[in-house]
């Protein structure tokens, strides 16, 4: 078997999970969410559900990836050679959230490219909507009228594509020198908006909706349920990424530390970002005299409706901001971006034997092409349905699987026991509580409750065609691909050669 | 901002960089003395 490739220091290995895991989501969905739950209250459930169910699941997929050097699918075969498929279902969450994340990265390109006509994209949300859905996206209305591909955003495509393949490819020494940019560079930028924000007339309105708490809020189990999925899916758990990141980290690596920095250093961010957003939105809000409320929004509105809104209002220097801030949103998603194409690659490389630039090279173009969809007039639809799918239910349920897998299957204490071995943090009878009972009791609920509420309303008002079509279909896909990939063996297969290695007792 | 903004700012830098900060610092404490150890 070829040698594993190693992170140059274990402070480049945090670096990259922090990473991957800081993404667009922690400036669009975070600060939108918190706003809407409770406030300043919402950081009590939100921190509780960061140390009992966030971290641990770190901790487990850290473990798991450095325990097995090896992608999701050894890493969870190991433990029992069916597990395999959920690994491979993990991977190819991965492999489809890429598709049209990348997409949304082609958005942001375009949005650079045409900083020059700003003042024509509108200073009302009105205006900048429709310069947004109209004229950058053409957005049909319905996901089966395409509309045509749009070649701007292809454009943006193609060079989302070509960077993090150029990236991936060169290994996980080039990986680190990019990381050495992305990583910092967008926490510069964000405390440079913050800065420009908190001096803006009419911040104060913004900061005080974000953080006033309403403490009856902590009475709505909703509120608790969002703070726990805001987590999970903020930490980029469940798609494997964090168990091929630490897969090339030593066998001997601290966990628990390592884990625990980088959530907090997501959530963190998450918060100071909030102040980015916040600040401005208040500062539009009393501008244009609407009240806050009607000025918040989350997830792209936010990102290319409202703000850039607000921006074309700025006094001076409007098109320095608006360059500062399409620039940290794209740096926000370029290492999550590469982050998703090596956890595919890595597992691709080893299952099939294929150099890293093969199967890089490959899972790239695969997925450029299935991303074509994405940037159509009916791309922000696709992207709104097959988000949901994948995240609601196959990242949420693969995060069941892996607490019940190590809480039960493998053994919390035998887990713990490893793990302590190298931890600067022990971990003791609190961690497999929370395994076993806290972080499957809660993502359990959130997939029932998404589940009862799927068959009450449909998504978003979408027909039932479309969801089914593309929804279920993405589901069909994952499911359908993990037990293709783990049923099919080859002479070269590290997956079955580790498999039956470990299970048989000839490796430690 | 208002009086509890202010507090519930102060209390979200606190647990989430107090955190972060902790964590680093156990991490350092630990490298340091392995280094020593060496």
């Amino acid at each position: 078997m070829k040698e594993r490739e190693h992170w140059k220091s274990r402070s480049v290995f945090i670096m990259a999970a922090v990473g991957s895991a800081i993404g667009l989501g922690n400036l669009w969905r975070f600060p939108y969410i918190a706003a809407q739950n409770g406030g300043g209250a919402f950081l009590i459930p939100y921190f509780i559900a960061l140390v009992s169910a966030g971290i641990p699941i770190m901790i487990i997929e850290y473990g798991l990836g450095v325990r097995s050097q090896a992608s999701a699918n050894i890493a969870l075969g190991t433990i029992r050679p069916y597990f395999r498929y959920f690994g491979w279902m993990a991977i190819l969450s991965a492999f489809v959230i890429n598709i049209y994340y990348c997409a949304v990265m082609g958005w942001t390109w375009v949005y650079l490219f045409d900083l020059g006509s700003i003042g024509e994209w509108g200073s009302t949300i009105s205006q900048s909507g429709d310069h947004f859905f109209k004229e950058v996206l053409h957005l049909t209305g319905d996901p089966f009228k395409f509309g045509g591909i749009q070649p701007k955003i292809l454009a943006g495509l193609v060079a989302t594509w070509v960077a993090i393949w150029a990236i991936v490819k060169g290994g996980l020494g080039r990986v680190g020198k990019v990381l050495l940019y992305t990583v910092p560079l967008p926490i510069v930028l964000v405390i440079i908006l913050v800065i420009r924000g908190l001096t803006l007339p009419g911040a104060e309105v913004g900061l005080n909706y974000y953080l006033s708490p309403d403490w009856a809020k902590l009475a709505d189990p909703r509120v608790w349920l969002a703070a726990y999925g805001q987590i999970f899916f903020s930490l980029s758990v469940g798609f494997g990424t964090m168990i091929a990141y630490a897969s090339f980290m030593p066998k001997d690596t601290e966990v628990p530390n390592s884990a625990s920095i980088a959530s907090f250093a997501n959530c963190a961010f998450s918060f100071l970002a909030g102040f980015a957003v916040f600040s401005v939105l208040g500062y539009f809000a009393v501008a244009t005299n609407i009240p806050v409320s009607e000025v918040v929004k989350g997830g792209p509105g936010l990102a290319f409706v409202v703000y850039p809104a607000a921006l074309a209002t700025l006094p001076f220097w409007v098109k320095g901001f608006a360059f500062l801030f399409f620039i940290t949103l794209l740096l926000l998603g370029i290492d999550s971006a590469f982050s998703l194409l090596e956890t595919v690659s890595t597992a691709i490389s080893d299952k099939f034997n294929l150099s890293r630039t093969r199967s890089t090279t490959y899972i790239s173009l695969i997925s450029f092409v299935m991303g074509i969809p994405f940037v159509t007039g009916a791309g922000l639809l696709w992207l709104d349905i097959v988000d949901h799918f994948i995240l609601q239910y196959m990242v949420t349920f693969i995060g069941i699987a892996e607490a019940i897998i190590i809480g039960y299957f493998f053994g919390a204490g035998k887990f713990a026991k490893e793990i302590n071995k190298t931890a600067e943090i022990k971990l003791g009878t609190l961690f497999g509580i929370m395994i076993r009972f806290v972080t499957p009791g809660v993502l359990i609920i959130t997939f029932i409750m998404s589940v009862i509420k799927e068959f009450q309303t449909p998504y978003e008002g979408y027909s039932i065609i479309s969801l089914v079509t593309l929804g279920g279909g993405t589901l069909a896909l994952v499911i359908g691909g993990a037990l293709f990939l783990g049923s099919r063996r080859t002479s070269n297969d590290a997956e079955w050669g580790q498999i039956e290695k470990k299970l048989l007792g000839e490796e430690n | 901002m208002n009086v509890t903004a202010i507090v519930m700012m102060m209390i979200g830098f606190l647990l989430l960089y107090g955190g972060l900060f902790s964590c680093i610092a156990i991490a350092v404490y630990h490298e340091k003395n392995k280094v020593e150890k060496k």
